[in-house]
């Protein structure tokens, strides 16, 4: 039946293919009566056997060459003219004909002049056939009796004598060739009519494929048709459109002539009054260039006088501009020296008030001591008491000359600013207590930097002041206060400028109690005058009448660690470098380092 | 999105499933399904085998199956056009006259016609189908270039009346079945009509199987294992005779138990009386797809085909289609898709038939590739979109600014 070579099924080509078996089977009708499609391939591809060209007529039957080379001469001489002569030339030779052969076999063949046996004979005993040894039965008496005919007289004599001899089989075999050459010409005939109804069905096919083109091609035509109709009525209107668009044309062109000729006369109008125009413009110009060039004289004129005017100008604008400099100048420098002196008297005033202050509260102190005493404890003496407030009677003196010689708020604050990263570096940020805060630069710094710190001084002006700016400052004396606070209280101690007031034996309780409150870790910052700096040792220290003795790094530093703290670091600070003398001599250098060396140092030590 | 709505004309709306009715039904059920508001106007008569010239319903506005349907009186007088049928029955040339008198007194509706005025303003697309009957005839050319006509135009003497030529000349647009019908139409009014007819576009028709939730869904044992299926009237206009005599001769030559199963109305003295001949007559949807999907294929020898749904519903059903080489249209349906044979003679109908029954394989592609066919170019969404398409395209330009606004 059929066969699926694969899931791609193509109509057209199965249609074809019913058709060709509607073909066939009405040609076999009758012969067998079941239907079939077989032979055929669903992808359109027609196997050997059902070939749509018309089928090979083979006439003869298939010649089987044997592998053992050994033939019966009946297997040639059933084959006959070119078939017999290339089936010997292949079985006995074992090749192709040559063509010289090939032609002359041929040509004896069909003349009579040799039979098959002879041509068998010829090649299986040649030179070239013995070589292929292949041996045909029953052809050596044959091929004898065919070499005796060929001998003269005997040879006629021995022909008719077989010939007579061999009639009746010569009948049979003329009957036989009969029979065979009817049936084949049946054959040719049926192969005739086959190829003829094949041919009808492919022309009948070729012809419903034409028609169908035919028709797809007049419908192209019909369309084709339509649209040049189509064409045709547009390219009738486009001539009557340009038709229309030549007598629009006219009538226009008409009226453009019309319109010129009246345009030219206005144009020939216009231009007479455009040359009359011009000639009055022309003298008005005359004129104009006249008057312009007296405008241009008077132009002139106002340039210079304004060129001159500017220049006044300039010159009254540069002197008033150097005036109003020099009056700059002149008011900067009376503000320079006037600035110091108001300062100075705003400070005095602002201690003249704290005075004034620090003295109603001693009076009012000292009032109240009395009135309270006098009538109930008559016996208890109001000496300690005055004595006391006596000692705050130069607290003014001391604040004014500390503002005199100290050194202005923000250069103290800027200097202070030094010790910043030691405290940062030891994480410290509260429990700090300042020593003798003085006007409490330190404090406020600290407490920019949000470390928690509190001063202790006894000087009431300064208390006040630093009151006045929110920092925290207990007055106290210094040792007394450390006194009262606990073992590991602090994190940090500073002092600055203070240790050089005290009386030695002062200066090691005080440093006992620091050396006490602080916690472990904690450190202690002191800065005092440097007295390697000759001038600060033999001159500026004594500027201060309170300080009492000049304490060298070294003996400080041997202080510190003999009291108990460790990892001593003494820091020089502010050498006068500007001042230093140039020069590499040794007297140089020496008094380099003796007069510009550091006023102050710092010394910092830790509790372990 | 079409921003108009859609009214329908066609002379029956309900229970008369001829090929035009039920593209009309299909269509106006799927516009209103994707929500585009859809009427249908139609005539009061139930269907043309039932006495077409009475009012079935009274006039009045249905609802069918969620369609608004406006039902209009029927002309009444049919004297005129029954002398015409008579002239063509006795084969007498018709005149002018007479074409005109076919359809103005077939199924027709003036109060239909003259209700219309009022929906040709412009916010509705009405389409009216098919050219056969005179409502199609009567609207159309009351309103000219303000309806378009689907025409299922077949290859039949009405086809080349004059009154087809004015019909299209009156068309705001044409919407063809199938390619070929459009090939026919273009040949014989192509000239005559112009670009109203080239122009034309070649719809298709939706096809989706209906849903039937019936109980009727069982086959019945009586139904024979190897089977083919004709689905539609048995008319000798749809070569019912030939296909019985083919098939007759097929199961005698084949030796086969071979039946052909008949399913629709008609006339059923087409079918010989013989075993291999199964009427089913009316059945219910489900019985009629389980039908046709149990067997070797559907078979349409109709050569007056302008599209064939049943082909198509057999390729959904997964059964190829084998039709007449003698009908462009369904032979160009199957070759376009491989989806059946064409057969022109009775052995070619034999073998096809044969080689059906004995290649399951084959028949399995076929009929895959039929199914695949109607659903790439069949599917509702498909050929709606080719509708709605021509719609927007043919808007004037001032809806087309207002609808951007």
């Amino acid at each position: 039946m059929f066969e699926m070579s694969d899931s791609e099924i193509n109509v057209d080509q199965l249609m074809y293919k019913i058709r060709e078996a509607v073909a066939t089977q009405n040609q076999s009708a009758g012969q067998n009566g079941s239907e079939s499609l077989s032979g055929f391939s669903l992808t359109g591809k027609i196997d050997s056997n059902s070939h749509r060209d018309s089928p090979s007529l083979n006439l003869q039957p298939q010649f089987h060459f044997r592998p053992d080379n050994q033939y019966h001469i009946d297997d040639f001489l059933k084959y006959h003219g070119e078939e017999f002569l290339r089936n010997a030339y292949r079985a006995l030779l074992k090749r192709e004909p040559d063509p010289s052969g090939w032609a002359q076999y041929l040509n004896s063949l069909s003349s009579g002049r040799l039979n098959k046996v002879d041509v068998l004979a010829s090649l299986r005993y040649s030179p070239e056939g013995e070589r292929a040894q292949v041996k045909v039965a029953g052809l050596t008496w044959p091929a004898t009796i065919r070499r005796l005919e060929r001998l003269p007289i005997i040879g006629y004599l021995l022909e008719m004598a077989i010939a007579a001899g061999r009639l009746p089989q010569l009948l049979r075999h003329l009957r036989q060739s009969e029979f065979y050459f009817l049936a084949r010409q049946q054959q040719i005939v049926d192969h005739d009519d086959q190829f003829h109804k094949q041919l009808a069905e492919a022309l009948t096919q070729v012809s419903a494929k034409t028609l169908a083109a035919t028709e797809t091609a007049a419908n192209q035509q019909l369309v084709i048709e339509l649209l040049l109709q189509q064409q045709k009525d547009l390219a009738a209107r486009q001539i009557e459109f340009n038709n229309l668009m030549e007598a629009g044309l006219s009538d226009s062109r008409q009226h453009v002539d019309e319109r010129t000729a009246a345009l030219k006369r206005q144009l020939d109008e216009h231009l007479r009054q455009y040359q009359e125009l011009a000639q009055q413009t022309a003298e008005q110009i005359q004129r104009l260039l006249h008057h312009q060039q007296e405008v241009t004289e008077q132009k002139e004129l106002l340039r210079q006088h304004q060129q001159l005017s500017q220049q006044a100008a300039e010159q009254t604008q540069e002197q008033l501009r150097q005036q109003r400099v020099r009056t700059q100048k002149i008011a900067e420098q009376l503000t320079q020296q006037v600035a110091p002196q108001i300062e100075r008297l705003l400070r005095g005033q602002q201690l003249a008030q704290t005075e004034i202050v620090m003295q109603e509260r001693r009076l009012t102190s000292l009032l109240e001591e009395a009135r309270k005493r006098s009538p109930d404890a008559p016996d208890e003496p109001i000496l300690p008491l005055v004595a006391t407030e006596e000692d705050h009677l130069l607290d003014p003196l001391y604040a004014s000359f500390e503002d005199q010689f100290r050194g202005e708020r923000e250069e103290i604050k800027n200097r202070l600013r030094v010790y910043l990263p030691i405290l940062k570096g030891a994480n410290v940020l509260r429990d700090v207590l300042d020593i003798g805060s003085g006007r409490g630069e330190w404090l406020e710094i600290l407490k920019h930097e949000g470390v928690r710190a509190r001063g202790v001084d006894r000087n009431r002006v300064f208390i006040e002041q630093c009151r006045q700016s929110g920092l925290e400052v207990v007055e106290a004396d210094a040792l007394a206060y450390l006194r009262s606070l606990p073992d590991r209280s602090l994190d940090a101690a500073t002092s600055f400028h203070l240790v050089e007031h005290l009386p030695f034996e002062t200066l090691i309780k005080l440093l006992d109690e620091i050396v006490r409150t602080l916690r472990s870790g904690g450190l202690l910052i002191l800065e005092t005058p440097n007295p390697e700096n000759f001038i600060v040792g033999s001159y500026s220290f004594y500027a201060d009448p309170t300080h009492r003795n000049p304490i060298p790094s070294a003996t400080l530093q041997f202080l510190l660690e003999s009291r108990g703290l460790g990892r001593i670091e003494v820091m020089k600070l502010r050498p006068w470098d500007a001042a230093k003398i140039d020069g590499n001599t040794e007297i140089i250098k020496r008094f380099n380092e003796y007069f510009y060396c550091a006023p102050d140092y710092g010394i910092i030590g830790w509790k372990v | 999105m079409l921003d108009k709505k859609i009214i329908i004309v066609t002379p029956w709306f309900e229970r008369f499933a001829g090929g035009a009715e039920l593209l009309a039904r299909g269509m106006a059920r799927e516009f209103a399904k994707r929500g585009i508001p859809t009427m249908v106007f139609t005539t009061c008569s139930l269907s043309p085998y039932d006495s077409w010239w009475k009012d079935y319903y009274r006039p009045g506005v249905y609802d069918v199956a969620g369609i608004e349907t406006r039902r209009f009186a029927t002309v009444k007088s049919r004297a005129r056009y029954d002398a015409v049928i008579g002239k063509l029955r006795r084969g007498t040339n018709l005149t002018a006259r007479d074409e005109q008198d076919f359809f103005d007194y077939g199924i027709n509706s003036s109060d239909l016609v003259d209700e219309l005025a009022g929906f040709t303003d412009g916010d509705y697309e009405i389409i009216a189908l098919p050219y056969f009957h005179g409502l199609t005839n009567s609207v159309i050319n009351r309103y000219p270039g303000k309806i378009s006509l689907i025409p299922c135009f077949h290859d039949e003497p009405q086809f080349y009346w004059g009154t087809t030529e004015a019909l299209l000349r009156h068309a705001k647009l044409i919407f063809f079945n199938s390619a070929e019908e459009k090939q026919m139409t273009i040949r014989q009014y192509g000239q005559k009509v112009g670009r109203g007819i080239i122009e034309g576009v070649v719809t298709g028709v939706g096809v989706e199987l209906p849903i039937s939730d019936d109980e009727q869904g069982t086959i019945s044992p009586r139904l024979p294992d190897s089977y083919f299926v004709y689905a539609g009237r048995k008319e000798v206009g749809k070569n019912v005779p030939l296909l019985c005599q083919w098939f007759t001769s097929y199961a005698e030559k084949s030796r086969r138990d071979s039946k052909l199963i008949f399913i629709g109305g008609g006339d059923k003295t087409l079918i010989p009386s013989s075993d291999r001949f199964i009427d089913l007559g009316f059945v219910s949807e489900a019985m009629k797809q389980q039908v046709i999907s149990h067997s070797r294929g559907v078979i349409n020898l109709s050569e007056n085909e302008s599209f064939s749904i049943v082909i198509m519903e057999g390729w959904l059903l997964g059964v190829p289609a084998i039709v007449s080489a003698g009908c462009a249209v369904t032979t160009n349906h199957v070759r376009r898709c491989n989806g059946g044979l064409y057969v022109a003679n009775g052995e070619e109908f034999g073998l096809a038939l044969k080689y059906l029954e004995e290649q399951d394989a084959v028949r399995k592609i076929l009929a895959g590739n039929g199914q695949q066919y109607v659903s790439r170019e069949f599917s509702f969404d498909a050929v709606l979109a080719r509708y709605l398409r021509e719609f927007r395209q043919h808007q004037k330009p001032e809806q087309l600014c207002s609808t951007a606004s």
